[in-house]
């Protein structure tokens, strides 16, 4: 597990980080989401050690991260980039071995990683030679082929179409089941929603909401009910207490805001004295709804 | 076990540059230079040379033997050759089948050079025959005859031995002084692209994010170097086998010593200097904006160069003395004067702790400059600006 603790770091007189503190668990998939400019880049960098914080720490294990810990981490930055002209396998081996792996475990990774990306074909040619989308692969080869023990990616769907999309979702759940705490960035919170167990919501430097999706879809104070009823008149609400119409729901139906203290059951009652009930429902925030207000 | 990543670093700059077509292209075209200027040596100059005197006529027959005998002063053996009439000779000579050509003892041809040396032979060997011709029409009894005209030689003392091949040596500083120069900055440009190649490719972050920058800073200059060592290897081999086996240029004997001295202050300066090219590569994040960065190195670089070359004019000077210590042009400076002149040991010595001491320094604010910057995408960095900044 990897946990930062009270990270805090300027440049000049921007504040990117305000205590910053997150966990990324084993066998969990985390989004970390924010708007730009909010610390998301710079948390990354010091987990990897390319950056180093004003104060706070980070341990993986239970330990202050070390040089040798970090070896074991992937890593895809947000400025992609490789060698343009160096082959593709001979790159791949290169990385591997910088991380740690010894000559012939680095050739196997490679070859193993290319084949699952479907890039065996393309070992010899020179990375500038392929096509955006599957240099774009090469990039997660590039992070993912000394197997790491944690990976951390910024903004890894960014310019992907679907298809990339799925491929590198599908990858990453691999890297998940195998056990390893991964972390990426995305502006894509549908992604995030689907894809992720577990999200960091962060703004000016600090995390406002963390936990998994449905606690932190839950916790939202406010009931929200959908009722879709039959009804001739559409005021059968009008009068109960502690339930007040907010308006038409998206999929159809009346959204209904409910008071702490009504019970859901007489709106149902209510309802159904209107008319016949087609749909009766709790409704959860979106993630992207949940984002827009805790960073408003 | 995993390797050191200096190592694995140092490795794939050598690859990955020995793979790069500007590497082989630049590689075939100093090897072809170096092969051309030998052969227009070859062919120009010459070392045992053979002139060919036409002689028409029975009047220019006593020049034959005369001549010959002045093979030695010429640095050329002289051969004689009959020619029925002007015309041949002449053709002769324009053809290039004979030097030049003497008709009836009356007159002299030369193709194109009236100052030849050759002719001034034959004037010489003209005075010689006329005096004799006098001398014997005077009674001189012929054992006198001999004696004045072709006196035992002096014997020659030589003062200063070094200086009979001074000139020579000179000669051979100069190219070691060029070579020195190209090399270090060719190599020196080397590492400044090659940090700014990673800068501009963004595959920097990747890699710091495996390694620490004083690492990937280290390994590439020792991998460059490697591969420069072994260029410049190469093609001064060429240049020393192919002048041999063509024989046409006269090399006084290249020493090993100098050979090592040379190779020597090749790594000290390269050291030196690619350390300082780190620097101005590491500001910028683009190619296009090496040059402005790399500005002031490069005149640093040439100033020394040329410095060097107009000190070694007098080698035993005070200002060939003061550049061969002073660490920016000790590296051309110090082989150069070791080259013609003696140069006492501990000066050698001296210069290398003073290079040697400076690289230390450019080495640490290299790594500095390094660390803090090699992340820094932008417009270029001040180096003031630079070390002010975070690390990292």
């Amino acid at each position: 597990m990897l946990q930062c603790r009270d990270l805090r770091l300027r440049y000049g007189d921007v504040i990117a980080l305000d205590g910053l503190s997150l966990d990324v668990e084993p066998g969990r998939m985390t989004g970390f989401v924010g708007p730009n400019g909010a610390g998301k880049t710079s948390t990354m960098r010091i987990v990897l050690g390319v950056l180093g914080p004003d104060s706070g720490t980070v341990t993986w294990q239970g330990r202050p991260l070390d040089a040798a810990a970090r070896r074991t981490f992937g890593y895809m930055p947000e400025e992609r980039g490789l060698y343009p002209k160096m082959r593709v396998g001979a790159q791949l081996v290169y990385l591997a071995r910088l991380h740690g792996l010894d000559g012939p475990a680095a050739a196997r990774a490679a070859d193993d990683l290319l084949e699952r990306l479907g890039l065996t074909d393309r070992a010899g040619d020179e990375l500038e030679a392929l096509s955006l989308g599957n240099q774009q692969r090469v990039q997660l080869a590039a992070a993912l082929v000394h197997r790491p023990d944690l990976l951390v990616l910024d903004e890894p769907f960014s310019g992907l179409d679907p298809i990339g999309v799925d491929v590198l979702a599908g990858v990453l759940r691999e890297e998940v089941e195998r056990g390893v705490p991964v972390l990426f960035s995305s502006h894509q919170l549908e992604l995030v929603e689907r894809l992720c167990d577990s999200v960091a919501i962060v703004k000016s430097g600090r995390i406002v909401a963390a936990g998994t999706v449905e606690a932190l879809r839950r916790r939202d104070r406010r009931r929200l009910l959908r009722v879709e009823v039959d009804a001739p008149a559409g005021d059968w609400l009008a009068g109960l207490p502690g339930a007040t119409a907010i308006g038409p729901a998206a999929d159809g139906g009346l959204l209904v805001e409910l008071a702490d203290d009504a019970d859901p059951q007489l709106l149902l009652d209510r309802a159904r004295a209107a008319g016949p009930v087609t749909h009766f429902s709790s409704v959860l925030p979106t993630l992207s709804e949940l984002f827009r207000e805790v960073v408003a | 076990m995993s390797a050191d990543p200096r190592w694995l670093v140092a490795r794939r700059e050598l690859t990955e540059r020995a793979r790069s077509r500007a590497f082989q292209v630049g590689t075939a075209i100093q090897i072809v230079a170096i092969a051309i200027v030998i052969v227009i040596a070859a062919v120009t100059g010459g070392g045992d040379d053979t002139k060919t005197v036409a002689l028409v006529g029975p009047a220019s027959q006593p020049y034959a033997q005369a001549l010959r005998a002045a093979s030695p002063a010429l640095d050329a053996t002289v051969t004689t050759r009959a020619y029925p009439d002007r015309a041949a000779a002449a053709r002769a000579v324009e053809d290039g089948d004979a030097d030049a050509a003497v008709v009836d003892g009356r007159e002299v041809l030369v193709e194109d050079d009236p100052d030849d040396t050759l002719a001034a032979a034959i004037e010489a060997t003209r005075r010689q025959l006329a005096l004799r011709e006098a001398l014997e029409r005077a009674g001189v009894p012929a054992r006198e005859l001999r004696a004045a005209l072709d006196p035992a030689p002096l014997p020659v003392r030589v003062l200063e031995p070094e200086n009979e091949n001074r000139s020579a040596r000179q000669g051979i500083a100069f190219v070691a002084v060029l070579l020195l120069y190209l090399a270090i900055f060719t190599y020196g440009l080397w590492v400044a692209g090659g940090i700014v190649e990673e800068k501009a490719s963004r595959v920097i972050e990747v890699v710091l994010s495996a390694i620490r920058p004083r690492e990937l800073l280290f390994g590439k200059i020792v991998g460059l170097g490697a591969l420069g060592l072994a260029q410049f290897a190469l093609v001064a081999a060429v240049g020393l086998i192919g002048a041999n086996v063509v024989g046409g240029i006269d090399l006084p004997h290249v020493t090993a010593g100098w050979v090592a001295i040379v190779a020597l202050w090749f790594l000290l300066g390269y050291a030196l200097y690619a350390t300082v090219y780190a620097v101005a590569g590491a500001l910028v994040s683009r190619m296009e904006d090496l040059q402005s960065s790399t500005g002031a190195l490069n005149m640093i670089v040439v100033g020394s160069y040329i410095l060097s070359f107009v000190a070694l004019q007098d080698p035993d000077g005070t200002l060939m003395t003061v550049v061969s210590f002073l660490p920016p042009s000790a590296p051309m400076a110090m082989p150069a004067r070791w080259l013609v002149t003696d140069v006492p040991l501990w000066q050698l010595l001296v210069a290398v702790a003073l290079t040697l001491l400076a690289t230390a320094a450019t080495l640490r604010l290299a790594s500095a400059v390094y660390a803090r910057a090699a992340l820094r995408i932008g417009p270029k960095l001040s180096l003031r600006g630079a070390l002010a900044s975070r690390e990292g």
